[in-house]
């Protein structure tokens, strides 16, 4: 990052539905460029941090920043936030090219001509208060001026020389929408109905919709649960490159962790209104924090054991060597293994024994559930061999496969 | 980057088959109501409108026609007509739709008392409630000696615009809110929240999401109103009080049709009526959103590689 300040900031933020909290004191920071997956099954309150970065509810406590800047109370409107939505409401009254166009048809750009005059025109105040005249701040960039309003003629005569007023010019919004229909393969559909398409398309549109207006973030709310799962896959591949592209933020909300996996640069994972952990794909898959992340994410098997030293733990009453953890010796643990770290082996040579008990065909793998011998305990394992049913068999797997967890 | 074409977009066919199932003859009902109550009587008026009997002899004629479409005086009850349905339908917008607005705020419980209230005067007889208003706004009733004590020098208000305006606005007022009421509570949350996303503060919002919606409902509310206003027959015959200014088109029909016992003069009115009320509605249909059209594609210019960060 250039700069180390990050792009949005949430800072204790709780939220409260009548008597029900739903968040409770989320710290978050997003980096510019970043694309952010806020993870968790429905009901945890991913949807509702969303809404709260996007300006659709106001927190019960804490702080929002962009940049820097306390934005906890500021419109929707007025964020540089897009969103594209779950049912990705589009209007009804408008076809393909209206929707997109329909941001920068109302975005007005106030420019200031020099970039020294830092102190703003007192009429300023009066362009955000004056709900019909609003204007979006934004700074540099010369254009020619064109005054609209009534407003912007007050502006040009008391501070003729440091403000350039104007409405995105037809040409440029045509170009511009013209370019993001490209972007996301519409344009055969430019001057469709919206309710002629289908969901992928209505889902692309929703896109083109947000990203037309170059926000800084883009906020998607489970946009790809509509999807069938071979259109989603699609979705998630051309988003990331989207993101790639065009250098926006991306924050995805997802109850598929999949999805996360695939897509996200950073994973937050939620439960119940809180933060569990946040980190890359690669750090939530293996060294999950805790029981839940690790139930959450992907397959697993999980333990509960107890750290002997360092580099040894106790699971099922014996000792296994493990990687280096800092885990005080002594305290009871959880100890996760992936399915697909576990080998299926002759019983002789297996750390754990126990017998088939069934084998699903998965298409990649089977998935073979042993059931072992001391603990009559499940284990699941993913397998590219086929083991008869009621056989018996050893486990085996390398020592760094052992994740070691604290106890929740 | 390329999207891929993932599905194709269908157009959907609607095909008209006439096929004897239990269902459809469900339907029968209503095709004969519909056939003796509407298309047969149709059908008669526009067939006396073309025809005269002159001694015990049916010709056909376009005098009917003729006479009317020659005769100022009836072009000026017609536009009076359509005068008055217009002032009383504009009236009616600006009322109901600020109203309907405030109910889909409200909560359903006080929804469903409003909707109550609204339809409850319909429960009455129109012309009792007519009569009503009658006596309210006679000489001696409660809206003129109000009036009179605050030194507004009129006994009676029978005869004005003012109250034949009123009672119109009065009894149609529920057919234009509850359309738009309808509309209204259709539109999704999430389409303001998206245009409040895209920029749009709350004015710009109703001007270019809600508004735009809403039309629909407007618009059959306007032809619920408008039509009936324009023909109304009870209304002027109380209010006027004898003014013959508030002659109106529904009048003269029945005048023709009553006491001339003219029926072939009445049923040419009758479609010419009808002809302009087709009219009015396809015009005001033109305005309907609700129905975006797919166009032909349009051409592609240029297309510039969108880079949001260099240009920002």
């Amino acid at each position: 990052m250039a700069n180390n300040l990050p792009l949005i900031e949430l800072q204790g933020v709780s939220k409260n539905f009548g008597t029900t909290q739903v968040l409770h004191n989320i710290d978050l920071s997003i980096n510019q460029n970043e694309f952010v997956c806020l993870l968790g099954p429905s009901g945890c309150g991913k949807t509702t941090t969303l809404r709260i970065i996007g300006g659709f509810e106001s927190p019960s406590g804490g702080k929002i920043l962009f940049d820097g800047v306390d934005v906890t109370s500021l419109p929707p409107y007025k964020r540089e936030t897009n969103t594209v939505f779950q049912n990705y409401a589009l209007f009804p009254h408008l076809n393909v090219y209206d929707n997109i166009a329909f941001g920068l048809r109302i975005k007005k750009v106030s420019y200031v001509k020099r970039e020294k005059v830092k102190k703003r025109s007192p009429l300023d105040s009066f362009h955000s208060g004056f709900m019909f005249f609003s204007i979006r701040k934004k700074r540099k960039e010369p254009k020619l001026y064109k005054h609209r309003t009534f407003i912007d003629i007050l502006d040009r005569f008391f501070f003729p020389f440091n403000r350039i007023v104007k409405k995105i010019s037809k040409k440029e919004i045509d170009e511009r929408v013209m370019s993001v229909i490209h972007l996301v393969n519409l344009d055969e559909y430019v001057e469709r109905n919206v309710a002629h398409l289908s969901g992928g398309q209505r889902q692309r549109v929703a896109i083109a919709r947000a990203i037309v207006n170059r926000p800084k973030v883009l906020l998607l709310d489970e946009s790809l649960s509509a999807l069938d799962l071979k259109l989603r896959k699609d979705m998630q591949y051309e988003l990331k490159e989207l993101q790639r592209d065009t250098g926006i933020t991306f924050i995805f909300v997802t109850h598929d962790q999949e999805e996360a996996l695939t897509m996200a640069d950073k994973i937050v994972v939620m439960k119940g209104g809180e933060i569990e952990q946040i980190g890359t794909a690669d750090e939530i898959y293996n060294d999950p924090i805790n029981r839940y992340v690790a139930n959450f994410i992907g397959d697993s098997n999980l333990f509960s054991g107890e750290v002997i030293d360092s580099t040894h733990v106790l699971l099922d009453g014996h000792k296994f060597s493990c990687d280096k953890t800092t885990i005080e010796p002594n305290t009871k643990v959880d100890l996760l293994l992936r399915p697909e770290d576990l080998d299926i082996v002759t019983p002789e040579k297996g750390k754990l024994h126990g017998v088939v008990d069934s084998i699903f065909f998965k298409g990649v793998f089977y998935e073979v559930d042993v059931i072992l011998d001391e603990t009559n305990r499940l284990v699941t394992i993913h397998t590219t061999d086929y083991i008869p049913i009621h056989s018996r068999v050893g486990i085996s797997f390398e020592n760094e496969d052992i994740h070691v967890m604290e106890q929740m | 980057m390329a999207f891929s074409n993932v599905s194709s977009y269908k157009r959907e066919k609607i095909h008209f088959k006439l096929k004897f199932s239990f269902f459809s003859s469900l339907a029968l009902p209503l095709h004969f109501l519909l056939l003796f109550l509407v298309i047969l009587p149709f059908l008669f008026i526009l067939f006396y409108s073309i025809i005269n009997v002159k001694d015990n002899k049916i010709y056909l004629t376009i005098d009917n026609f003729a006479r009317f479409l020659s005769n100022p005086n009836f072009f000026k009850v017609l536009g009076l007509s359509l005068y008055y349905a217009l002032i009383c339908t504009i009236f009616c917008i600006l009322l109901a739709y600020p109203f309907a607005y405030f109910m889909v705020k409200c909560s359903p419980i006080v929804r469903n008392i409003l909707n109550m209230l609204i339809t409850l005067p319909m429960w009455t007889n129109l012309l009792l409630r007519v009569v009503a208003w009658k006596q309210l706004l006679d000489e001696g009733g409660i809206i003129p000696t109000v009036l009179n004590f605050f030194g507004f020098g009129k006994t009676t208000l029978l005869g004005t615009d003012f109250a034949v305006i009123l009672v119109m606005i009065y009894v149609y007022l529920p057919f234009m809110i509850l359309p738009i009421y309808t509309q209204l509570l259709k539109i999704e949350k999430s389409l303001k929240e998206a245009s409040k996303d895209l920029g749009a503060n709350s004015i710009k919002t109703f001007a270019k999401v809600t508004f735009p919606i809403s039309l629909p409902g407007v618009i059959s509310g306007f032809t619920m109103v408008f039509l009936p206003a324009a023909t109304t027959l009870v209304i002027p015959k109380y209010m006027s009080d004898g003014n013959p200014k508030y002659t109106f088109i529904g009048q003269m029909i029945e005048s023709y049709f009553i006491n001339a016992d003219n029926r072939y003069a009445g049923s040419a009115i009758a479609v010419i009526l009808t002809i302009v009320i087709i009219l009015t509605s396809f015009i005001v249909n033109r305005f309907d959103t609700s129905n975006v059209k797919d166009k032909k594609r349009k051409k592609i210019k240029t297309i510039p590689v969108m880079n949001s960060r260099k240009e920002g």
